[in-house]
């Protein structure tokens, strides 16, 4: 049993350290922080893509990511999108990004509604 | 129609593509008008290749990524009270949206809106499963708001869920989904 548990461990090996980690911040004007908004995260050479939900300080942590070239993005309501970022993870390093979200918009983001009838 | 709607979203639908829906209420809603909605709108997005994951925005870390990911206030009181006065106008019971033509993944659901077309259910005697029933509705309404941030469209279908103009019979029935085709 510990044979096995040892040759697991092995074959596990050289899978740790192979992936990246991506942490960053959404910042809107004045560098105040954006929470709650969507980042998207995905990778340039395929169509690999997640998203995120900032925390309440602006915050995002994405581990566990394959290196390579990412775009990154964030959006909600009521800012302009942020500008789209290319971070590069590499390897057991930690990358970083900071996503500013121009002004807000003067304008009240327009909605897709959705109606009812009321039955007589 | 759910091959197209399949054909629509590429390739990686097929698997069931994980959703982490962020839930946000403004009040605190019935526990049993809550579960019902989950239960109803998974199912129905669960008909459409979609797996939902539920999270509450006031937990949220930063630090889980979906596939997709969508954030949905629930506006009002989600929970039957036999106040509301009820209507027969045609009211707006959720929106998502739109910035310069492009669907954001954030949508509403008016929960005093629903309360107030469902007079049935807003005046249940037993207040129970006047919850239970006013969940289910709501959880469709949110249904139709994922559709439309899912699949990115503004568009509406002519049948089913996706339609652009809901009555209140179908929003209540036991039998209705995205794929559901007109009983005219």
């Amino acid at each position: 049993m510990k044979r096995v548990a040892s040759w697991a461990l092995l074959l596990a090996l050289p899978l740790l350290g192979q992936e990246g980690h991506l942490e960053g911040r959404v910042t809107g004007s004045g560098a105040k922080a954006v929470p709650d908004a969507v980042v998207i995260v995905s990778r340039v050479d395929t169509a690999w893509k997640r998203s995120i939900l900032t925390n309440k300080q602006g915050h995002f942590s994405l581990e566990q990511l394959p290196p390579g070239l990412y775009r990154v993005q964030a959006v909600k309501p009521q800012f302009k999108p942020a500008s789209e970022e290319l971070v590069e993870v590499r390897m057991g390093q930690p990358a970083s990004v900071t996503l500013r979200m121009p002004a807000e918009r003067d304008s009240a983001v327009s909605s897709a509604e959705y109606l009812t009838t009321s039955q007589p | 129609m759910v091959a197209s709607f399949a054909l629509a979203l590429g390739p990686d639908l097929a698997a069931g593509s994980k959703v982490g829906v962020y839930l946000d209420f403004e009040q605190r809603p019935s526990l049993a008008a809550a579960d019902a909605m989950r239960q109803q709108a998974a199912e129905a997005m669960r008909e459409i290749g979609f797996d939902i994951a539920w999270r509450l925005v006031s937990e949220n870390r930063g630090n889980e990524a979906f596939e997709h990911l969508v954030v949905v206030r629930f506006v009002g009181t989600c929970a039957a009270r036999g106040v509301l006065p009820p209507t027969r106008q045609v009211l707006v019971l959720g929106s998502t949206a739109v910035s310069d033509g492009q669907v954001l993944p954030y949508s509403r659901v008016l929960c005093d809106q629903v309360r107030r077309v469902l007079p049935d259910v807003e005046f249940a005697a037993d207040r129970h499963s006047g919850d239970i029933e006013l969940g289910r509705v709501l959880g469709r309404v949110l249904a139709h708001e994922l559709y439309h941030v899912l699949f990115g469209t503004t568009h509406h279908s002519a049948e089913g869920l996706a339609k652009a103009v809901q009555s209140t019979d179908d929003l209540k029935s036991d039998d209705f989904s995205f794929t559901t085709v007109g009983k005219e």
